[in-house]
């Protein structure tokens, strides 16, 4: 025990020393736990990059395995003694040849392993990797190259190189001009469809033309007397005139398109067939023999001779195809840009949205609104929003968004109102609006107030949002407007009315708002009345305050607000599932076809992506590193959009700077 | 005891009417329910400094901030009686606030500049009024700096932000905000208090040169500043108007016991 000094007075230790100390503690709990997540999700995740040696294996009956260890670990039951033995959890690849691609092996039972230096790994487009030797190339004009032959790698990185190629020009083929030619087809197939669909009695007759049309086409050029008389048929058709000959008409533009596109299709198939035009032969190490397409392996590499250099560069390439690539084989392979890309839009899109919603209504409820009973409820039930579990979200923006005015901009109401009374309320409305207007500029009219003014103010904003409501009562039960997509309504094909980019990010920004309007409360409520007075008393106007003096001194904490909405947005994944998110799709929200913007495309997204990996992909063991590398993206991604905000944030809050308040 | 009566009245000593700027008639003020300005009646003669005196709580600022209706913000309020800025009831439900307050500047005790540079704070009251013509503004910048004594101080520095400025300067720039837009009559709600005695003589002179171009009102604690820059004073007493003359006889021969002991810090 320390002496202490004489006259020391223990009543004179400052109090509350100790709670210092019990705040440290919480705040290095938080920063433990926070990156102990964070390490077990990056640990997890780069193992996906990172190239493992390849062991060969031999047991004790004598099999051998080659194949890399992915974890080493105790086994679940315990032997006799009640031993727990280790066993290896080992990738053995080849799923093509044994069925899957995992086996445990009882360390027990291992005799021995080593490291074969010439083993190749290699990853295939299809079924995952191969671990195998070579044992020759197969060309396609017949001859034959030995692995032992010198050539032998050269010609099979000349192969590869070749395929990857003819993949990425058959590619852009596709995407381009045949995207092109898809969408014209697919158009003159609704047309024909839709023709169809509008003249019942005559469908049969239509869809003879159509079976007739199709046999024609497919007829070669040779079998002219079937051809004739095919044509002798489809004349007659046409002759009926009519919806016949407009038939006829869609059935020549479709051919004028077909014969237009078709080198181009020949060409795009002649890519993708020369990829399979040669094969690999290999041997497995239990001494099987297979045969690969040697285009469809996109890399080897020879995991036991790799340099630390050579690692670091597999590293970065991996981590950049998957990056850059689109999922493959159920997403299981490839990459997932798509789904980044997917979460970027829709977190952009929610924030454009939530903003003005968030705002408005702060602006309203702090700056306008009588600060009594009434105001304190509506701030109170707005707080609440932000704990309405989120799937409740999903379910709202299903019914209001997909189902409400999704389907209304596809196809006008179900149940339109009658012009009669729909007029009738056109009148209501104009004349509300009239009245609100003139109570909202009594102001400027030379005449007595006879309102006070929080009255007027309170009547004005009843009277609009009535309006609005009535507004839009009345738009959507317009009898005039039947959507801008019903033909494609008519096949059963939503456009609108299905979920997509767009409906999610509403929904997110619903759900969203209330922390920007909690936020935005608390970043006006702290502008100093100084300043609000001062700009009064130059004769400002109040809107002239909020917006030139109270809105700029408020922007970042608004910022704030934007930022945690959006790290709550982009994370979210239960409302998502119900409004638009899908396991694959390759088309993104934004390309290079017009109009550019395509907000009623479903997207991919990375939170449902990591859901879909871990639970409901079809080989649950290959996902999982990427379920970490994935989880990895999107707190980047977060992480990302986060610091975008927050530098706007401290640039305003420079240009802002309220220190002498 | 009042001195509110019009025959004992000492505006009535000033002659020509129109002279009288400011006349606040048998006015009284609510705030919800308490009363705290009790049936005044003085008037302000145009282009002369008229200081409120009194101890705190008597309701100076009040007054003060009904002259450019400032108190409209507080809920619940109410008040008797008129108050006439040139010949107009300033509560005509036909005279618009904002236009009112153009006319009636107001400096406040804590200085206040806007989070913004220095030229768009002194040019703010005429970019809400909707004049943005820059050879304008640039002239109303200069006149207004100059005319508060910050012009060779900050004349390189224009488009830095106000908030750079020492506490003297945002002062003064706040009375050049003030007079940019030419009111006619300037407010100041003890716009020295919270500054050191050099800042508060650059001010006081200030305020000598301003009074050629405005009617100026300021309230005050500080008995030799009244004594120094005001041509009349009112000295106020638990919201009622005790003496109001010329600065020279309230100072130096009150009529009220009361005053004189006020003034000479007897008072309590
Ligand atoms: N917003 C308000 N609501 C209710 N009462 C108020 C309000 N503002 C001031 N008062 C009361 O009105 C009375 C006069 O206040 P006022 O600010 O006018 O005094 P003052 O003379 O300016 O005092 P000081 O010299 O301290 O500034 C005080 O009793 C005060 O408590
Ligand atoms: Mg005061």
């Amino acid at each position: 025990m320390t002496k202490e000094p004489k006259g020391f007075d223990k009543r004179m230790r400052p109090a509350g020393e100790m709670y210092v100390w019990l705040c440290a503690m919480g705040l290095a709990a938080g920063i433990i736990m926070v990156i102990g997540l964070l390490w077990v999700i990056v640990a997890n995740g780069v193992q996906v990059f990172w190239p493992r040696p390849v062991y060969e294996v031999t047991l004790k009956d004598g099999s051998v395995i080659a194949a890399s260890i992915v974890e080493d670990r105790e086994k679940k039951v315990a032997e006799e003694g009640g031993q727990f033995a280790r066993e290896y959890k080992l990738f053995t690849g080849n799923k093509d040849a044994y069925g899957r691609q995992f086996r445990y092996v009882d360390q027990n039972e291992i005799v021995s392993m080593n490291e074969p230096a010439d083993i190749i790994v290699g990853e295939r487009e299809g079924s995952g990797q191969a671990i195998f030797y070579p044992i020759e190339l197969i060309l396609a004009d017949g001859k034959t190259v030995a692995a032992d032959s010198p050539d032998f790698d050269a010609t099979f990185q000349r192969l590869i190189d070749e395929a990857a190629d003819a993949r990425a020009k058959a590619r852009h083929i596709d995407r381009g001009p045949i995207g092109g030619y898809s969408a014209k087809l697919k158009k003159i197939y609704l047309e024909k469809r839709l023709l169809q669909k509008r003249n019942p009695d005559e469908d049969k007759d239509l869809q003879a033309m159509d079976a007739l049309f199709i046999q024609i086409t497919k007829l070669s050029s040779d079998e002219t007397e079937q051809k004739s008389e095919l044509m002798a048929q489809y004349q007659a058709l046409n002759d009926r005139g009519g919806i016949f000959a407009e038939m006829a008409v869609l059935n020549e533009r479709e051919r004028l398109l077909n014969e237009e596109f078709a080198p181009l299709l020949v060409q795009s198939q002649a890519l993708k067939d020369s990829i399979n035009k040669n094969t690999l032969r290999y041997r497995l190490i239990d001494g099987t023999e297979r045969e690969y397409a040697a285009g469809k392996i996109l890399l080897t590499y020879q995991p036991n001779q790799l340099t630390a250099i050579d690692k670091v560069l597999f590293f970065i390439g991996h981590f950049w195809m998957f990056l850059s690539e689109d999922p493959r084989e159920a997403n299981t392979e490839g990459g997932i840009f798509p789904a980044i890309f997917g979460t970027f839009v829709m977190t952009l899109l929610m924030s454009i949205a939530v903003m003005p919603f968030g705002v408005l209504a702060a602006i309203y409820l702090r700056e306008y609104a009588s600060q009594g009973l009434f105001t304190q409820a509506v701030r109170v039930a707005v707080n609440n929003l932000a704990g309405v579990p989120s799937i409740v979200y999903g379910v709202f923006g299903l019914g209001f968004f997909v189902y409400g005015m999704g389907s209304w901009i596809d196809g006008g109401a179900d149940d339109p109102m009658a012009v009669a009374s729909w007029s009738l309320w056109l009148v209501v409305l104009a004349v509300l609006i009239v009245a609100t207007v003139l109570l909202a500029q009594e102001d400027y009219w030379k005449h007595r107030r006879w309102l006070k003014d929080n009255i007027r103010r309170q009547t004005v904003s009843t009277l609009s949002v009535i309006a609005l409501i009535l507004l839009g009562f009345l738009i959507y039960e317009s009898p005039f407007f039947h959507g801008f997509f019903s033909d494609r309504l008519l096949l059963n094909e939503p456009t609108f009315g299905t979920g997509g980019v767009l409906w999610a990010s509403l929904t997110l920004a619903l759900m969203t708002v209330p922390v920007v309007v909690v936020a935005t409360e608390e970043a006006l409520a702290a502008v100093p009345r100084g300043v609000r007075e001062a700009s009064l008393a130059c004769g400002a106007s109040k809107w002239q305050t909020i917006q030139r003096i109270v809105m700029p001194a408020s922007a970042s904490g608004v910022l704030t607000g934007l930022i945690l909405a959006m790290a709550r947005g982009a994370g979210e994944v239960a409302p998502l599932m119900l409004v638009g998110v899908i396991k694959y799709v390759p088309e993104l929200p934004l390309d290079t076809t017009a109009p550019f913007f395509h907000f009623e495309r479903k997207f991919m997204h990375l939170g449902f992506h990591i859901y879909d990996l871990g639970f409901q992909s079809p080989d649950s063991e290959a996902a999982k590193p990427m379920v970490f590398a994935t989880t990895f993206l999107l707190i980047v991604l977060v992480i990302i959009l986060n610091l975008g905000a927050i530098l706007i944030r401290d640039h305003l809050r420079r240009k802002y700077a309220s220190g002498t308040f | 005891m009042t001195t509110a009566a019009p025959s004992e009245s000492p505006a009535q000593t000033i002659s020509s009417p129109d002279e009288q700027y400011i006349q606040v008639k048998d006015f009284s003020f609510w705030y919800g329910s308490s009363q705290v300005i009790f049936d005044q009646t003085f008037d302000m003669p145009k282009q002369k400094v008229t200081a409120f005196i009194g101890p705190s709580g008597c309701g100076k600022s009040t007054l003060l901030r009904c002259f450019n209706r400032m108190n409209d913000l507080i809920d619940g309020i109410h008040h008797t009686g008129d108050v006439q800025v040139g010949g107009e009831s300033i509560f005509d439900p036909m005279l618009e606030v904002i236009s009112l307050r153009k006319r009636v500047g107001m400096v406040f005790q804590k200085y206040n500049p806007f989070p913004k540079s220095i030229y768009e704070n002194i040019v703010y009251s005429l970019r809400v009024a909707g004049r943005s013509k820059k050879s304008e503004l640039d002239e109303v910048v200069e006149r207004s700096l100059r005319s508060s004594a910050l012009w060779d101080e900050v004349k390189d520095r224009l488009q830095d932000s106000a908030l750079g400025l020492s506490g003297g300067q945002m002062q003064r720039l706040c009375i050049a905000r003030a007079i940019a837009n030419q009111p006619e009559i300037l407010l100041m709600d003890e716009p020295c208090s919270a500054l050191d005695p050099v800042a508060t003589g650059k001010i006081e002179e200030l305020i000598h040169s301003l009074k050629r171009q405005f009617t100026i009102v300021i309230v005050t604690h500080n008995m030799q500043q009244a004594a120094r820059v005001s041509d009349r004073t009112a000295f106020f007493y638990l919201g009622k108007l005790i003496e109001y003359d010329e600065t020279q006889k309230i100072f130096m021969n009150p009529e009220k016991s009361q005053t004189e002991d006020y003034v000479s810090g007897r008072f309590g």
